[in-house]
């Protein structure tokens, strides 16, 4: 992979104005854009069911709920997982495409960015998944005879936002190990941080897997904190490894900071080495 | 791609809600039908006030009250699988979609109930709940009975359309204050709230935005580490430049500020509400009711419970011998949120949870005289409700035998029998 | 090395690092740091709203399972797990004593949306039944100890115990309305017992609510404090759990990978 360089590492690359590589609008852009998906996603979600949930919602064994609640689930699953594996997919292909080439700090600077953005969207993500869908399944299971593990809250929070909590962060790491090859470069092997931010997505979703089958058989009163739903905190601990993330890209963007220190102390052109 | 799918889904739903019409369970119907039947039996479930419009719908506005009462039987056929066994504590609600009712008063055999009560196997509970109605729209209303351990059994619904009226939920305090509790002292605690929230906000911006290294420059994050992993974990940065002794003094205001916003309402409260006591748990055993003491009219020995899947009839044969001085007659057989009246004995079925049985033979039975009763009751009741165990590891059919006597007196027999199934025909 | 060599090449030490506090960057601005600070408010909150509804979240959620007994022994606890976890990242990477007191920011716009949007607009309950607790003052004055002491020792033990302490007197003043007796069926009840018989909830049966059921003996009265200088206790617990998340599960992996997997 050693290649010298043969144009300056930080030459500026044609930008239109404003959508530079940390520019809002330009490198940034995804920190907006990712978010407002999920946030939209749900907002739908939640506007649509102020109208039905405790009309239809209320009992799964009706018609009525099969039609929509029932359908909804479908949808969720078989979107999610063709989504999933349609980016997934890309990744790989146009990562293996990318991965090789040498690209200047100007463009690696931008990967950056659009890799925060990445971590911006598993951020609000994971706070729909853990904060604002609970809060409804709490409002819900306190409220209402507990029916099936399809309930208004359920539906979206365990079979859409938790599925796309695992596609976001296998795909971000993906993004990672083909786009930001002196970051997460698979020679490295399989950084610890991922590791945790992604089993912290799978394990939830096994938990979820539990918790309905704890409360079909023994778990007959709903206390939220009761020491069954225990294991969805310490899982959800394990996406502490997103400061790792940042870290890791930090302690890069400081790397890309002190080459273009040493090519202008040496004169620039020749100096850097991949 | 996904704007695709997302049109699919969205027409998907929009087509499938304008087909939907609104459920009447409340989550009774996933209930295994055992844990149903044999738990609590519901007898003489009635609803009273407002008026009833052509649905069957109890009307009320919002303010206006309606109450229920009906007799639960804690059975002795409850099963060793909930609250091992031993059901020893509960408490009698109701189920509705969230707080669309709001309770105002409720006894249990004749005593003020406000909380839990203590509770014994084949015991009867007569309760009475007076509610009002609080959120406007239609809503189904049942009475439950919770058992520690086991969850909350429903009884029979009612629909109940909540219009729209100026109400308030009103209470009197110790010292004669009215309150109204849909909005005492709301202000108070978001502002309490929103107060605390801004001086965690000043904090937090002192040291992202509005702070200055030492040399008058804003404050860096992202690049920090270059600087703080070179100095000492116990290194405040204030010799290297990174802080100043101003984000002392400017720490030390902001920590003052709270300590005096937290004084200023500590002294609020002890003198805006000087008299205060814990949260109170209120627990008693009800006494006995007049179900419990009058003596039995019948003893019953099931033999047989039968279900034909095709001509959807379940066919109850229960060997009956009348131990009382009066002849008696078989009023009603009540299940689950069910309940078949015995026309022979008098009694129309009325509302969405009563149908009728058929008995034979349907007359009376003197004392000291065995009967086989042979009891059809409409399977496709059964099927609605959820209530045929047919894939379940317990295929029992549970439930009260009501008789009468020649007074009037009534009280009732538990049956218990294996379902028998007619899987072919 | 001679001790005036030494005492030279640390003084050029120190002042390298003092230049380095406000050295600008070809392309690290402020607005990676916006970035970082509004990004992260998002997954530290909620990992901070999960914790506490899962470990504390009954008594969070209506005014008459805020005892003196439970309440103040669960919920300082539960709260002080991530705070503390972002206390040891923020110090360590920025020297910024803000740990906890941005993630009681953070925590409170989920935790009122929630309260608002599903307890009060999706199920109606009254918001003066259903309000969330505050840990905002209670990390301020953990995060000001902190600065103070520069020690995570010292922290874990007066900088919970005044966490503790601040977190009660917050939200005390809160639920003191709530306490006054009134008569009501018969009964002498607070007014939090009787929000929470008024307002059906059909699935929390009133025998579920663990609270202070009585107590073997009452200290004249003095159970509350007890209680408090308990809850205080476990909140050094808390503390030391968000230290292992911090340490093992933030700032350990950074840079590591697995040879084998």
């Amino acid at each position: 992979m050693a290649q010298v360089a043969t144009t300056a590492p930080d030459q500026a690359v044609e930008s239109k104005p404003g959508r530079g590589p940390i520019d809002w609008w330009g490198g940034h852009r995804l920190t907006f854009v990712g978010p407002l998906v999920f946030i939209v996603i749900a907002a739908a979600l939640r506007i649509w069911m102020q109208g039905n949930a405790w009309t239809i919602g209320i009992d799964a064994s009706s018609p009525g709920f099969t039609k929509t609640y029932r359908m909804l689930f479908w949808s969720e699953i078989t979107s999610s997982a063709v989504i999933g594996f349609w980016w997934w997919t890309y990744l790989i292909r146009k990562g293996r495409t990318i991965v090789d080439e040498e690209v200047s700090h100007e463009v690696e600077v931008r990967r950056i960015a659009n890799f925060w953005g990445l971590i911006s969207t598993i951020s609000v993500e994971l706070t729909i998944m853990a904060s604002f869908w609970p809060n409804m399944d709490g409002s819900w299971h306190q409220t209402a005879v507990r029916d099936t593990a399809l309930t208004p809250a359920h539906i979206p929070m365990f079979f859409l936002f938790f599925p796309f909590g695992i596609i976001l962060t296998v795909g971000t790491y993906l993004y990672g190990r083909y786009w930001l090859p002196k970051v997460y470069g698979a020679a490295m092997g399989f950084p610890w941080s991922f590791f945790l931010l992604i089993s912290a997505s799978v394990t939830e979703m096994m938990q979820v897997a539990m918790n309905e089958w704890g409360h079909s058989l023994w778990i007959t009163e709903e206390i939220f904190a009761a020491p069954f739903h225990w294991p969805f905190v310490l899982y959800g601990w394990l996406a502490a490894g997103i400061f790792a993330l940042w870290a890791e890209t930090i302690i890069r963007l400081l790397g890309i900071e002190a080459e273009i220190e040493e090519a202008e102390t040496t004169g620039g052109r020749e100096a850097v080495v991949a | 791609m996904m704007k695709r799918l997302a049109a699919v889904l969205l027409l998907a739903l929009g087509t499938g809600l304008a087909f939907a019409t609104p459920a009447s369970a409340h989550g009774e119907k996933s209930q295994e039908a055992f844990l149903r039947m044999r738990t609590i039996g519901w007898t003489d479930v009635t609803f009273s006030g407002g008026h009833m419009d052509p649905n069957g719908d109890m009307v009320i506005a919002q303010g206006e009250k309606f109450t229920i009462k009906g007799t639960a039987k804690l059975m002795n056929t409850w099963p060793d699988s909930l609250a091992k066994g031993l059901p020893r504590i509960g408490y009698i609600n109701v189920a509705t979609q969230g707080p669309c009712v709001e309770m105002l008063t409720r006894t249990v055999n004749g005593v003020s109930t406000p909380s839990r009560i203590e509770i014994t196997k084949g015991h009867y509970y007569d309760f009475e709940e007076t509610l009002m109605g609080r959120r406007v729209g239609r809503w189904h209303v049942h009475p439950t009975f919770a058992v520690k351990g086991a969850g909350t059994l429903l009884g029979p619904g009612q629909w109940v359309r909540v219009t729209p009226h100026a109400f308030t939920s009103s209470i009197k305090l110790y010292n004669g204050k009215t309150i109204n509790l849909e909005n005492y002292n709301l202000v108070s605690v978001w502002t309490l709230q929103v107060v605390g929230f801004l001086l965690g906000l000043i904090w937090i911006f002192w040291w992202t935005w509005w702070g200055k290294t030492a040399k008058g420059n804003p404050r860096r994050t992202v690049t920090n580490p270059a600087v703080t992993l070179a100095i000492p974990l116990n290194d405040d940065g204030v010799a290297v430049g990174l802080n100043t002794k101003k984000d002392h003094r400017v720490v030390n205001i902001i920590a003052l500020a709270t300590a005096l916003f937290l004084l200023i309402g500590w002294i609020w409260q002890a003198s805006a509400f000087p008299v205060k006591i814990p949260q109170q748990v209120v627990e008693y055993e009800p006494p006995l009711t007049a179900q419990d003491q009058a003596p039995t009219l019948a003893a019953v020995d099931a033999r047989s419970a039968k279900y034909d899947y095709q001509a959807k009839v379940l066919r109850l044969e229960v060997d009956t011998k009348n131990v009382s001085n009066s002849p008696i007659q078989l009023a009603s057989f009540v299940t689950s949120t069910l309940t078949f009246v015995n026309p022979a004995s008098g009694t129309t079925p009325y509302g969405q949870y009563q149908d009728a049985l058929k008995a034979s033979p349907s007359g009376t039975i003197q004392p000291g005289q065995t009967a086989t009763l042979t009891i059809d009751l409409p399977g496709s009741r059964f099927d609605e409700e959820h209530l045929l165990p047919r894939g379940e590891s317990q295929l029992t059919i549970s439930g009260l035998l009501v008789f009468k006597d020649a007074s009037g007196q009534r009280n009732s027999a538990e049956m218990e029998e294996p379902l028998q199934p007619k899987y072919i025909s | 090395m001679t001790t005036t060599e030494e005492q030279l090449e640390q003084a050029q030490q120190f002042e390298r690092l003092k230049a380095l506090v406000d050295k600008p960057y070809r392309w690290i601005d402020r607005k990676w740091d916006a970035v970082f600070w509004i990004s992260a408010a998002f997954i530290v909150g909620a990992a901070c709203d999960i914790t506490k509804l899962l470990f504390a979240g009954d008594w969070d959620f209506w005014t008459d399972w805020k005892d003196r007994i439970w309440w103040p022994i669960l919920t300082p606890f539960a709260l002080v797990i991530i705070g503390s976890a972002l206390q040891y990242i923020q110090w360590l990477a920025w020297r910024f004593p803000t740990g906890m007191t941005y993630t009681a920011i953070c925590l409170w716009p989920l935790a009122t949306l929630g309260r608002w949007l599903q307890w009060g607009n999706f199920v109606h309950y009254p918001l003066n039944f259903v309000w969330p607790t505050t840990m905002v003052p209670a990390g301020i004055f953990a995060d000001w100890v902190l600065f103070k002491t520069k020690s995570f020792i010292l922290t874990s033990v007066i900088g919970s115990a005044v966490f503790a302490f601040g977190w009660w007197v917050s939200n005390y003043v809160m639920i003191a309305p709530f306490l006054q007796p009134a008569q009501w069926m018969d009964r002498i009840l607070t007014v939090a017992d009787i929000q929470g018989i008024s307002f059906i909830h059909s699935q929390t049966p009133e025998y579920l609510r663990i609270v202070e059921h009585g107590t073997l003996r009452s200290f004249l009265g003095e159970t509350q404090y007890v209680a408090l200088v308990f809850g205080a206790t476990v909140t050094v617990a808390g503390y030391w759990i968000g230290q292992f998340i911090g340490r093992m599960l933030a700032i350990w992996p950074i840079g590591r990978f697995m040879k084998k997997w």
